[in-house]
Order: structure tokens, then C-alpha cells, then sequence
């Protein structure tokens, strides 16, 4: 049986976005307010409740992403004003009673940053971020222990050419000009939203997948810590472009799922065969299954693996929460979807409702 | 002319609005609860209504400002005229009071201007402000004060001017009533108060000028002008009632602007349909004009516009970023193509944006969607107060009232325990799969501080009354379960328990895991724990309601009664989901205690928590495979695994049945980290192997016994006369000429169906009382025992069993030969249910062995013992490959007792479960069991593909082994993955001595996770080789080591050897850990364990095991200048 919580009130204005760190014993949630709030479940009565919540940005914070407890209780926050901020969990301050203390601020982007992801845990302290210049930006924290001083690393233009690899077709207009009734300069202006996801696994070195709105596919980027960052795979979606993505996690399996969620309400999943590790290991994909259940229309703007990589969760605009999960004969079907919204404000109203089609 | 319909939601966010049409207004109420609108009031034969507006006064709700053709404009009530509208034709009533203001001659300019618009302040009430067409002699913006017509329309709460306003001259306006005029010749086409304000009014003027009157001055003529903005059309104005500043407007370009008015030099943010080209928006010529545009009143940033005639409404979501710098202006060319400004068409002032003051915020336009599509174009939309979703309620060019709801995508998010996130508006939902065994107490809990030991007993005992007590799904109450009353862990044992190497874990001071034993209740799993509420239906009110108007009564959804119990079956698939995926299982297996451990109890504990896994996995085929892992541990122990070097230990059938090649013999040992190789090495070519331990020389004596035989049958041979007693299988008698009897003995040993006599009719027994009689019966008629089979199926209480005990004694030899009735029982075995039946059919009466083993119900086990049983050599052989080949890339775990897990095809069939089911934990598991490291040291000479395969499959199960360590860590059961890697530390050394390896070598198997250098030196410290030598200095420079913060005495290297004894013998246990010393890693201080643990948590236990007076605890470091927080992170 499933327990439900709700926190209330989590933020004055609407939440965009939050993140669970590695233990699932944290939450961090921001919100258009400017704010960020952690939460803190007790471990044996699964209650949450809110540990701190400061003023973070000067705008609304767009993402969060929690580092790996090695390098201590780390969170990073992204913001419309620019910047991207880490935050660590320290003592609390004797006279103010905060907790969270602001150890960088990173303000290299041009534009809104859209949204940060730390590296997996083996390969440093390393974070990644997408700004709505269209750069990704690879920083890498030098002195972990303090975590306060950052080096920009890598920065890469999502629009420049050397990322689109030869294989890989770059030009995608023609299905757009047969359903355009007059194509106009600015068709081919089709995009999807920002959005990144690391590779979990540390054995294939550090790739990151990524998608922009200028760009209808989702890349993979091989960021070697010595070598150039490079394309290694770019995974063309058609029609609306990519939204979202969300690498799974490999958890032993001989494939890797790359789940897509795009402007025009489709949910796709890919399977990348694990490339032997090595010199120019080569990444291919295959898909795996094509959902529009979300509706036409419908963008679909999360998609989320849980642990295991065994369930997916989608999110679109017809306002439900999808559970995407694989048979035993390796099929990929809907497994129904939850909507989670009380009828009213009420503080009362902790009913939820479970609605399932089957 | 008809003109379009408007509607407009209550200005204070009551439920009620209004619908205007040509002539008439209608005020509804809407019920959101029972989804329903109901008609208020309305008023009719307004003639040449062109604008409304309805007053934000809290005297009434009802009040309405109607602006004509004519250029009047009118106050009605709609209540007070409803009884008017319902008996349109009787001329008794007295018609509705109504105040009207229009303008004299004077000041009208002569002729008759249409009202283009009209607005209240919100702030100030009495205050209205209308925009007229253009005229050469006269103002085109008149403020009037309606004060003075409350009363006659029975509104007695005369509300007081907030600030009084100057007034133009009364002469000059003619009108008392007037307060003031504005944009003389000038035409307004719309115009609006700013939120909260009574002097801030911002106007469409002469369609090019965006301006903002400021009323404090009341003459604009020949003073200052008013701030504004120009622009290339403009036709509409609305503010934002969330932002005080933010002003909206568009004109007949097609392109929206947001202004600041703080500076209305510039627009903010122009935007057109064409920035939506991304969400399916399209491009038309130039665009259709722009019909609505409002912002929400409940939600910050939320924007919405109409085109015409189109049947969607287009919601924006406009976020403000950080004040710009001069130097960080966003140039068109470093925004993203699908945000670009609209600067494609030369647009002139969206590239001046670019360049706007510094001090401004800028705005973004951060995600663009639409309403769903209506069935008929719409007239006009409004915004209800809502603050979870965007709600509209729109009316169609027919007339169709409808509220939709447009719903926004939830945020979700997965935590590492399985729990789903999802953010609901400004809250967060979460649903969290309840394991119910949750809660025990881990090693490193600390006790609270104040909590007396006495109280954690009563806590602890009090536990069960949380646990099973019951519930509405059926889940009787449980008794107390024996481990939960472990006694109370003792106090001062702060630290984790994983340092204790020595100490079996089961004893483990503070383990409170279920010993793994057969017999032992599992901790009942009570994932119905808590009481939910579900509050299931199907239709959430308020999604995509329609009340039509005209043609459909309303249907409101009846939402189901809220259950606490369980609901329904089928409905639930997501929960489910959610409950029982694979991540949540394998936590709840864990602290079941699923693990790896060599005793064969920890097989059968293994068994029985897979069968409690939820349906829809795999649960009883793993079950099935525990089980047969137990029986093979069982019949090769370790230890006495092999014979003439074959090592039977886990081996599938096929691999008995085919044979396989010896354990490769080596002396060479292992890999083991550089220091040990080098003086291994050093050691071999001295010749000191000889030190060997005695239990591997022994090993080596006895391999080399075995080795003189040689040979796999015999060894099997050898290895089935170790185990059988000299008397044959029952069924030995019925099984079919072999050449290869003892490896089919062996064979059916494994499939645990190596019965004799006495075993089989056991067996037998055993089916028959466990409810299966037709099982039994099938057992018996298979070893020929056709009496006890129908004897068996003539006492079942099934009469259909006692109907079949007939029909296949008439069939049983010497009736067997009865061929005229084959087709009859064809038929009849189709329509048999009972799996058991349907095989005794087809041996009685066609004798098809083909078919029998076909019977994918039949356990696998049973239809290997009848393959083994029954079939030739070669038909046995062909079977047992095909099975293997077939079984090979499917996730059937029960292939692997036919291929065995050490082996490729095992471990592909291990593969596809992983890669389908997830289950990485019992990968891991399984290959702990069997796969050896590859011998690296042979590769070198020999890279066959025997040794590839094998560094291959070892490769493979080290990532599940380290993808299940990722795993533990994560749901923070450290201790679970310590354990694990103790036992797979014992394991592999096992499986090295067995192949002649060192028998000691773990350092190997668990990565060394710390080491210890001395600080003057530079030379490792290895524990254990300077135990002997007390070690307060270094072993090589013969330096001190550091002292100890608190006691100041130096520090030493505890002998790891020495621990044990005192830890096991002595009447008063003394922990070595305790001299130990621990650093912080941040500021480098450290000392004594027991000192600095008691420095930082207060207690420490006494010499004789008491717990010392509470001493106090500190936070900071010792040092005196250090203020690091040392135990933070502790």
C-alpha cells in the first residue's frame, strides 16, 4: 500500500522544481518565489518536514540538483537571473539558525540558466549546466572540501557544428514543410525545451544527454576530463522536437534507456546497447517504445526514471502523472496515470485521487 | 451589427460573471463543487452596448457600467432589473433605476461619440473612467465620479473617496459629476486603473499611443505630457492585478506587449503567435488579430490571449530575470531561435529592447501552451480565480458558456526509496510505498541523549503495536514477531559495527536482522500498514466540464465515496506500480534479510522471502531457484564440492549431463594488490610457498589422489557413490536404457528427484496431503505403481478424480492396447484442467512423453526428473540443448537449473532477468555464489576462450556487485552492503582455495577503503605486522606517532590480532577499536576513538562495561583554536 503525504504550501508561488537527493531522505523544492526549501523525512514515520528555506536567486530558480554525499550536502540551484548557485548544508548558524550557506555563485551564462546536473560521484565534483545562450557549461569544484571554488571547464555552444556529428542528419525541415500550411522563415525555429541528464554509470566515462529547444534532438556528449567534449551520438525526435530526457539508471543491464518526452505529447524511450568502453566506443540507439497517451498537443514537459530504471513517470499538459513500465516480454506499456489533485485549496483535503485507466 | 459576446469573471473573484451580447447582460453564479451554472440575473434591450464593466464596489455585486453607441454610459443593477427581464412584456413593473451619465454638447463635441470603453478603480469605486471615440472639439477620456447615483440605485454603503482627486473646472466639464478629462481630441479604445490604484490609468490612445494618466494633475491640456509609450498599433490595455506595473496591450499587429509603466519608452516583451511556432502554433499571414488578452488574477505571470475566430485560448508564462548590466544585454542572436524576439520581420522596437535601461528586470517568456481546442470558435474568455490550474470559462460566438481547465504539467520526481514526488501548484504530493519493515534500529542510531536505556526497552516493546495490527485488507493482527524484541542495544557502542572484522555478524551487538534461519518468522511484510485514503474516482470535477447553455444540462461527475479500504481490484495498476516495483521490493528484501551467506539456511531464507514478493514478478520461479541452490549446497558443501578436479558445486544439468571441464589445478595464486604480489612472488621463488597453511596443503595432497582417476564419469561416478547408499532409485526400474546412467543419476540428484523407495512414495504422501491427489497419482502411475495411483485419485474428495481413477484404469496396461479409443481421449485431454490429469491421460493413453514435457505448468524441476526418467540418451540430450538454447535470451531464472549460473548461458539468462525485471540484487547474489575471478597469471600464457568467457563473466557479476553496493548505499543499509561484502569476501576466498589458491586473500575482494601512512616517513602502516612490536612509533623511522588531542599521549596501532581474544574472552569485553584513532579529514585533529568519540557524544563506557556519568558533549574540535565541527558529518 502506497502512503500519501502532501506537503503544504510548499512555496508562495508555483514550484519549478525539486529534486530528491541521493538517500531520498531530502527534498529540495524551489519555486517561482525566488526560493529554495529542504525537506527532511524522518526515516521512520516517512513524515517530511521543512529543515530550511531561504532566499536563493533574484529571479525564479528553474532547477535544482543535489551532489553526491561524498562531497557533503550539496545543492545546486539555477535561476532566470543567470546564475547558478551551490549551496551547502552546514552547522547551523548560531545567530540566524540557517543551515544552508552559499558557497558559489557562478554567473558565466548569458541567459536564464535552465537547468544544472551534477556528475556522477567518480568523476569529482563536477556540475553542468544549460543556459538559454545555448551554451553548456562544464564546472568543476577544485577544492571539495570547501566546495567553494569553481573552474569553468568546458563551455559548449549546443548550436555550434562540431557537436553534430557526421552520421548523424543535422537538417530537419522536411516533414515540418508538408504539415506547414506556409512555411515561414521561422519554421524551422521548431524546438523543445531545456533539459539534461548524466549517465549514471562512471563506465563509459562522463556523457551527459542533452536537449535545447533549437535543436530537435537529443545529443549525447562525451565530456573526457583531458580531451575535447564530443558528440558521440545525437538521437533525432521527430515531429516537436525534445522536451525533456532522463537517462536511467544502467543498474546492470546490458542497455541503457534514454526516456524522451516532446512538445508534440509523445513519451519515446531509447535503448542505447552498451557500447564496448574504450576508443571512439560507439554509441547507437534503437527505439524502444512510442507512447502518445499524454494527447496530441500535449507537451510533455518531465519525464523521470525511478531507481531502478524500471518505471518511468511522465509528465504533460493534460495535467496527469503517467507510469510508463516494462512487461515481462519486454514491452513498454502504460501502467495508468495518477492525478494528485485535491478539488480544493482546503487544508483538509488530503484525499488523493487514484485514477487509473486501464 | 451583432457585436461579439464578452464575458467577464467577478472583479473581486466571487463565482459569478458576466456574458454580454448584443444587447443584453446576463449574470451567472457558478457553483464549482457541483460543477454547475446557474443563471443570476440579467437585463436586456440595452441598446447599442458596446462596453461594460463591472464595479469592484463591496456595497453590491450586481452593479454594471454600460457603455453605448451613443456615447452614454449607464449604471444598472442586474439584480434589481431581473424581475424586469422575467416579465419582459408586463409595462406595470417600474423599470430598473439606472443612472446615466452622458456628456452636454459641450463637451461632448456636438456630435454623439460611442463609449469605447469603461473601467472602475479598484481602489476607489466611485471612480469610473471612460474612453471615447476621437473628436475634434472634445476629450477622449472622461473620469466620472458615481458617487452621487448610489443611492438611487439602492446602494446605501456610500463608500468615502480614498484620495480625493482634483477636478476640472465644473464650467468647463458642465457636469458636476465630472472629475476630470483627459487626451484632448484624441480617441481612447481602451483603458484601464492599475491594480489597487485611484489615480494610475492607463490608456489606448489615437491606437498608436500606450499611456499612462496620472489623475493627481487633473490638467494634461497645457502642462506636462503624460508618460507614454509608442507603439505601432495599440487597441487593448489590460494590467496585471498581480503585478502593480505590468501592463499588457496589443493592437491590430497581432503583437502583444508587456510594458513597465514606470517606463513606457519601450515595451518589455513583444511576443506574437509566432514565438508558439514550437507548440504547434501557426504562422498565418501577418497573423490573426487578437480578440482577448487578459492576465490571471491568481497566478503570477500567466498570460492569456484569444486570436479571432480561433477556438483556443494561448496561455503564456512570463518570468522576470535579473536586472540587467549594461554589458550583459541579451543581443537577439544570443537568445534561443524558438524566443527570439520578434525581430525577424525588422520590427524596430523589439530590437531597441535589447537596450533597454539597466535598472530593469528583464522578462522572459519561459514556456508557451494552449487550452485544449474547443468545438466552436470563441468570443471571448475570462479567467477564474483558481490557483492550482488555469481555469477559463469562455463563451463561444453561439452563445455556449464553458469552463475549462487547462491542466499544467506536475513536476514529479523519484526518490531513492521508491517514493513518487509530484508537485501539485505551490504543493508537493508525496506517495510513498510502505515497506513495514521499516524502522529497525540501524548500528549507528544514537540513542538519544536523554532517553534512559529503560525507555528503549519499552519502546522497543512497544513496536509490535504498530506492526500488523490488523487491517481492512484482511491482514489479521499479527503476534509480536520474536527479532523485533531484540534486547536493547547498549549505549555507548556509537560506531558502526562494521569494523568489527572479526566478530561474526550474527552476533553482532546491535544486529537486529532475523538470524538466518529456517525456522525463524520472517518479519511479516505489512505494507497495508497505514490506513491511506484513497479518494477514488474516476472524474476529478472541474476537468473539462462543459455546461452548455443551450442544448446539455450539466452533468456533474459524482465523485465516489472516499473508501478507507482497499479499492477495488483493476483500478489500482498505478499504485501498484509504484508499491511494487522492483526498487521497493529489493529494499524490502534486504531488511527482510536476502542476502548472501554460505550456510544453506540463508538459501531457504532467501526462498521464502522471494515467494512473498508481489505478484506480477517472478516471485515463484525465484523461489523455485533458491530452493534448488539450497538442494545443490546441500549435496556439495563446501569444501567437498569436487571430485578429480570437477567441481560440482552449483552446476546445472545440462552442463552434469554434458560434462565439463576440470577446475582448472594451479598453485598460482591470485590477483592481490601490488605490495602482497611482490612478496608473494618473493615468496614463491624462495621456495617458502611451503608455509602454505594446513588445510591448503591438504588440499593439494588431495588433488592429487583425485587426479590419478581422471576422468568426468568416474568422477561422477565417485561422486554418486559418496551419496547414494547402495540400493537404487525407485524409478530406476522404469527409467529407459542409458549409457550414461550415473551422470542421469547425478542429474536427477540435482533436480533433488534422486528418490528411493521409500523417498519417492514419501514424496508421494507429501503431494497427496498437500492437496494435489492428482499430482501423487501421476507419480505413482509414472514408477509403474498403477494400484496406488487410482487408489489415490478414488479417495480424492474431487469426484471428477474419482470419475478418472475409471477411465484410466481402463486404459492402464494390460488395457492398454485399447487403439479404437485414441481419438475420444485426444479430445478429452484438450478439455482437462487439471495439469496432472491431463499428463496421467497422455502416458495411459497415448503415452506421449512429447507432449507430457510440454506441460509448461509442471514444475521445471519435475519435467527435468521425467526427461531424466524417461527419455533415450539422445532424445535427453537434444531436449536438455534445446531447453538451454531456448531459455538462453529469455529471463526464465528456472534456466538456470538446467545451465547452471557459472556458465554463458547462465549468465545470459541472468542477462535478460536483469535487463527485464531489474533485479540486479539477485544477480549479484547468485554470481557470488559461483563466479570465480579469472586467473589473470594463466591468461598471460593461455588467452583461450574458456579464460576470456570466464574473465568475461566475472567482469560481468563485479558490475552487479557494484551496482547492488550503489543500491545499499542509497537506502543507506551500509551495514547490509558491509555484509555483503563479507560474505562475498568468504565466498571467493572459498571458491581460490578450493582452486588452490591462497586460502586467505581478502584484502582482494573488498577494495581497501583507508590506509594509514606514518607523517614522518611516508611508509604505509600495515596493521598487524607491527601489532607484535608495541606500536607507538613507526615500524620503519622508529618516529612517534601523533598524540592524542585529549589525553596527549601518543597514539598506536591497535593489534588486529589481539582483538578477538579480548573482545570473545574476557569476562569484561575491551574493544582494541577503542584505542584506535580516528582523524577528522577537514582540520586533521584526531586522537584516541574512545576520547574523541566521548569528546563529541558525551557518554562513554566504563572499564567494566558500565555506562560512565553522562560527560559532556561537544561540538567543536578540541583543539583550542580549531573551531572545525569534527563530528558533523559523523
Amino acid at each position: 500500500m502506497l502512503q500519501t503525504g502532501l506537503l503544504p504550501s510548499a512555496h508562495t508561488d508555483l514550484v519549478t522544481d525539486a529534486a530528491y537527493d541521493f538517500y531520498g531522505l531530502k527534498l529540495a523544492t524551489c519555486g517561482v518565489d525566488q526560493r529554495i526549501k529542504v525537506w527532511t523525512q524522518d526515516e521512520n514515520s516517512g513524515q517530511w518536514a521543512v529543515e530550511d528555506d531561504w532566499k536563493a536567486h533574484d529571479a525564479p530558480v528553474t532547477s535544482l540538483s543535489w551532489a553526491h554525499p561524498e562531497y557533503g550536502t550539496i545543492v545546486a540551484s539555477t535561476s532566470s537571473d543567470r546564475t547558478t548557485k551551490v549551496w551547502e548544508r552546514r552547522h547551523a548558524d548560531a545567530n540566524t539558525g540557517r543551515r544552508w550557506i552559499e558557497v558559489a555563485s557562478l554567473s558565466d551564462a548569458k541567459g536564464a540558466v535552465r537547468c544544472a546536473g551534477f556528475a556522477p560521484a567518480d568523476f569529482g565534483l563536477k556540475l553542468v549546466t544549460l543556459a538559454s545562450d545555448n551554451v553548456l557549461r562544464l564546472y568543476e569544484c577544485l577544492e571539495s572540501a570547501s566546495g567553494a571554488q569553481w573552474e569553468l571547464r568546458e563551455e559548449l555552444d549546443m548550436a555550434s557544428p562540431f557537436l553534430s556529428t557526421a552520421p548523424t542528419p543535422t537538417v530537419f525541415t522536411p516533414r515540418l514543410a508538408l504539415t506547414a500550411p506556409s512555411p515561414s522563415p521561422t519554421s524551422d525555429s521548431e524546438g523543445g525545451g531545456w533539459s539534461l541528464s548524466w549517465c549514471k554509470e562512471t563506465y563509459w566515462g562522463p556523457c551527459v544527454a542533452v536537449c535545447t529547444p533549437s535543436a530537435p534532438f537529443i545529443r549525447i556528449i562525451h565530456l573526457p576530463p583531458a580531451l575535447r567534449p564530443q558528440c558521440v551520438l545525437s538521437i533525432p525526435v521527430q515531429q516537436g522536437g525534445p522536451a525533456c530526457v532522463s537517462w536511467a539508471p544502467l543498474l546492470g543491464r546490458t542497455h541503457h534507456l534514454l526516456a524522451c518526452g516532446s512538445r508534440d505529447g509523445h513519451v519515446r524511450i531509447f535503448k542505447l546497447p552498451a557500447p564496448t568502453p574504450g576508443e571512439g566506443a560507439d554509441w547507437s540507439y534503437e527505439p524502444l517504445a512510442d507512447f502518445d497517451e499524454h494527447g496530441q498537443g500535449n507537451a510533455v514537459s518531465k519525464v523521470e526514471w525511478n531507481l531502478t530504471g524500471t518505471v518511468l513517470a511522465s509528465s504533460g499538459h493534460d495535467g496527469r502523472v503517467r507510469l510508463w513500465k516494462a512487461s515481462y516480454s519486454n514491452v513498454w506499456r502504460s501502467m495508468g496515470y495518477v492525478t494528485a489533485e485535491t478539488s480544493e485549496d482546503a487544508p483538509g483535503g488530503e484525499g488523493i485521487e487514484e485514477e487509473v485507466e486501464d | 451589427m451583432s457585436r461579439d459576446r464578452k464575458i467577464s469573471w467577478n472583479p473581486r473573484g466571487e463565482p459569478q460573471f458576466i456574458v454580454s451580447s448584443s444587447a443584453q447582460l446576463a449574470l451567472y453564479a457558478w457553483d464549482e463543487s457541483a460543477a454547475s451554472i446557474s443563471h443570476v440575473a440579467s437585463t436586456a434591450d440595452l441598446a447599442g452596448l458596446r462596453c461594460f464593466s463591472w464595479s469592484p464596489t463591496e456595497s453590491c455585486d450586481d452593479l454594471v457600467a454600460v457603455g453605448s453607441d451613443s456615447g452614454r454610459v449607464e449604471l444598472h443593477r442586474l439584480s434589481l432589473s431581473a424581475p424586469l427581464a422575467a416579465n419582459a412584456g408586463n409595462a406595470l413593473f417600474p423599470s430598473a433605476p439606472v443612472a446615466t451619465f452622458a456628456l452636454r454638447n459641450a463637451a461632448s463635441g456636438g456630435t454623439s461619440r460611442a463609449c469605447n470603453a469603461v473601467a472602475f478603480s479598484s481602489a476607489d469605486p466611485n471612480l469610473m473612467a471612460c474612453g471615447m471615440d476621437k473628436s475634434k472639439a472634445a476629450q477622449g477620456l472622461v473620469v466620472w465620479d458615481i458617487e452621487t447615483e448610489l443611492p438611487a440605485l439602492g446602494i446605501d454603503v456610500l463608500p468615502a473617496h480614498v484620495t480625493p482627486l482634483p477636478r476640472t473646472s465644473a464650467q468647463k466639464s458642465g457636469d458636476a459629476r465630472i472629475v476630470q478629462l483627459h487626451a484632448p481630441t484624441e480617441g481612447v479604445t481602451s483603458l484601464s486603473f492599475l491594480p489597487h490604484s485611484s489615480r494610475l490609468l492607463t490608456a489606448a490612445v489615437n491606437s498608436r499611443w500606450m499611456r499612462l494618466y496620472d489623475l493627481r494633475t487633473a490638467q494634461s491640456v497645457n502642462g506636462t505630457l503624460p508618460r507614454q509609450g509608442l507603439c505601432k498599433s495599440i487597441s487593448d490595455v489590460v494590467v496585471d492585478p498581480l503585478d502593480a506595473c505590468r501592463i499588457a496591450s496589443v493592437g491590430d499587429d497581432t503583437v502583444v506587449r508587456i510594458w513597465d509603466c514606470r517606463n513606457l519608452a519601450l515595451p518589455m516583451l513583444t511576443f506574437s503567435e509566432r514565438e508558439a511556432l514550437g507548440d504547434g502554433a501557426r504562422a498565418r499571414g501577418g497573423g490573426a488579430a487578437v480578440t482577448g488578452i487578459e492576465f490571471s488574477p491568481s497566478r503570477r505571470g500567466l498570460f492569456a490571449s484569444l486570436e479571432r475566430d480561433a477556438s483556443v485560448v494561448r496561455f503564456w508564462d512570463i518570468v522576470s530575470g535579473e536586472s540587467v548590466s549594461a554589458e550583459h544585454n541579451i543581443t537577439p542572436d544570443a537568445l534561443p531561435k524558438r524566443w527570439r524576439w520578434a525581430s525577424s520581420s525588422g520590427d524596430q522596437e523589439s530590437l531597441q529592447t535589447s537596450n533597454t535601461e539597466d535598472d530593469r528586470a528583464t522578462l522572459h517568456l519561459a514556456e508557451t501552451h494552449k487550452s485544449r481546442r474547443f468545438n466552436r470558435p470563441l468570443a471571448s474568455f475570462a479567467f477564474v480565480p483558481n490557483q492550482q490550474t488555469k481555469h477559463l470559462v469562455s463563451v463561444s460566438r453561439d452563445g455556449d458558456i464553458e469552463f475549462s481547465v487547462t491542466p499544467d504539467p506536475h513536476l514529479v520526481a523519484w526518490s531513492a526509496r521508491g517514493e513518487l514526488g509530484i508537485e501539485l501548484g505551490r504543493r508537493w504530493r508525496v506517495f510513498q510505498p510502505v515497506l513495514g519493515v521499516d524502522g529497525q534500529p540501524r548500528p549507528w542510531d544514537t540513542p538519544a541523549p536523554t532517553s534512559e536505556p529503560a525507555l528503549r526497552i519499552n519502546g522497543s516493546s512497544k513496536l509490535p503495536t504498530t506492526f500488523g495490527r490488523g487491517d481492512d485488507d484482511g491482514f489479521p493482527a499479527l503476534p509480536p514477531a520474536p527479532h523485533r524484541l531484540a534486547p536493547p542495544r547498549p549505549q555507548a557502542q556509537l560506531y558502526s559495527p562494521a569494523s568489527i572484522a572479526r566478530i561474526p555478524l550474527e552476533r553482532g551487538p546491535g544486529d537486529a536482522t532475523p538470524r538466518p534461519s529456517a525456522s525463524a518468522p520472517l518479519p511479516e511484510d505489512t505494507t497495508s500498514l497505514h490506513p491511506t485514503r484513497f479518494n477514488a474516482h474516476f472524474a476529478s470535477p472541474g476537468r473539462g466540464m462543459k455546461v452548455s447553455h443551450s442544448r446539455k444540462a450539466s452533468k456533474s461527475p459524482a465523485p465516489r465515496a472516499s473508501s478507507k479500504s482497499r479499492v477495488p481490484s483493476g483500478q489500482k495498476s498505478s499504485v501498484r506500480v509504484v508499491r511494487d516495483d522492483i526498487s521497493v521490493v529489493m529494499r524490502r528484501r534486504v531488511l527482510r534479510g536476502y542476502a548472501l551467506g554460505p550456510e544453506s539456511a540463508n538459501f531457504a531464507l532467501n526462498a521464502a522471502i522471494a515467494k512473498d514478493d508481489p505478484a506480477g514478478t517472478d516471485s515463484h520461479k525465484l523461489t523455485a531457484l533458491w530452493k534448488w541452490m539450497e538442494h545443490s549446497r546441500h549435496l556439495f558443501p563446501p569444501g567437498s564440492s569436487s571430485c578429480n578436479g570437477y567441481d560440482f558445486a552449483f552446476r546445472g544439468v545440462l552442463a552434469i549431463w554434458d560434462g565439463f571441464e576440470p577446475t582448472p589445478v594451479t598453485t598460482v595464486p591470485p590477483p592481490l594488490p601490488a605490495e602482497e604480489q611482490t612478496s608473494l612472488l618473493e615468496a614463491l621463488v624462495d621456495g617458502t610457498i611451503q608455509d602454505s597453511p594446513p588445510s591448503m596443503r591438504s588440499m593439494h595432497h588431495q588433488r592429487s589422489e583425485d587426479a590419478l582417476d581422471g576422468g568426468y564419469a568416474s568422477a561422477v561416478a565417485r561422486v554418486n557413490s559418496r551419496r547414494f547408499r547402495p540400493r537404487d532409485l525407485a524409478m530406476e526400474k522404469v527409467m529407459v536404457a542409458t549409457a550414461k546412467l550415473e551422470q542421469r543419476r547425478l542429474a536427477l540428484a540435482i533436480c533433488g528427484w534422486d528418490l528411493d523407495e521409500m523417498g519417492l512414495n514419501d514424496r508421494i504422501m507429501e503431494f497427496e496431503k498437500a492437496g494435489s491427489p492428482t499430482r501423487a497419482a501421476c507419480w505413482a502411475m509414472f514408477s509403474n505403481q498403477y494400484a496406488k495411483a487410482l487408489e489415490i485419485l478414488m479417495v480424492s474428495t474431487d469426484e471428477r478424480h474419482r470419475i478418472m481413477s475409471g477411465t484410466l484404469a481402463a486404459l492402464l496396461p494390460p488395457n492398454a492396447e485399447r487403439k479404437p479409443a485414441k481419438e475420444h481421449y485426444e479430445r478429452m485431454i484438450v478439455r482437462l484442467e487439471d495439469p496432472y490429469l491431463r499428463v496421467m491421460m497422455l502416458y495411459a493413453a497415448l503415452h506421449d512423453w512429447e507432449e507430457i514435457i510440454r506441460e509448461e505448468v509442471l514444475p521445471f524441476d519435475e519435467r527435468l526428473a521425467i526427461v531424466l526418467f524417461f527419455f533415450d540418451d539422445r532424445a535427453l540430450s537434444s531436449y536438455l540443448r534445446g531447453r538451454a538454447e531456448a531459455l538462453r535470451y529469455t529471463a526464465d531464472l528456472e534456466g538456470l537449473i538446467l545451465t547452471g549460473i557459472a556458465t554463458k548461458a547462465g549468465a545470459d539468462i541472468l542477462d535478460a532477468y536483469v535487463d527485464i525485471a531489474g533485479d540486479v540484487q539477485t544477480a549479484a547474489l547468485l554470481t557470488s555464489y559461483v563466479i570465480c575471478p579469472p586467473e589473470r597469471q594463466r591468461s598471460v600464457d593461455a588467452s583461450s576462450d574458456h579464460t576470456r568467457d570466464e574473465e568475461r563473466l566475472f567482469e560481468r557479476a563485479e558490475r552487479w556487485a557494484e551496482a547492488y553496493r550503489t543500491l545499499l548505499d542509497s537506502w543507506r543499509l551500509f551495514d547490509y552492503r558491509c555484509k555483503f561484502d563479507i560474505a562475498r569476501g568468504q565466498l571467493l576466498s572459498e571458491a581460490l582455495a578450493a582452486r588452490g589458491g591462497p586460502a586467505e586473500a581478502p584484502y582482494s575482494w573488498v577494495p581497501g577503503q583507508l590506509r594509514v601512512r606514518c607523517n614522518t616517513c611516508k611508509k604505509l602502516l600495515e596493521t598487524g605486522v607491527e601489532a607484535r612490536n608495541k606500536g607507538m612509533q613507526c615500524p620503519t623511522c622508529k618516529k612517534p606517532f601523533p598524540r592524542c588531542v585529549i589525553c596527549m599521549l601518543a597514539l598506536e596501532v591497535p593489534a588486529e590480532d589481539v582483538r578477538a581474544s579480548n573482545l570473545g574472552a574476557n569476562s569484561t569485553p575491551h574493544d582494541t577499536v577503542d584505542d584506535g584513532f580516528i582523524f577528522c579529514s577537514t582540520c586533521r585533529h584526531g586522537g584516541h576513538a574512545r576520547h574523541v568519540l566521548e569528546w563529541f557524544f558525551g557518554s562513554s563506557e566504563g572499564e567494566d562495561g558500565s555506562i560512565a556519568p553522562e560527560a559532556e558533549a561537544h561540538e567543536v574540535c578540541a583543539v583550542g583554536e580549531c573551531d572545525c565541527r569534527c563530528a558533523d558529518l559523523f
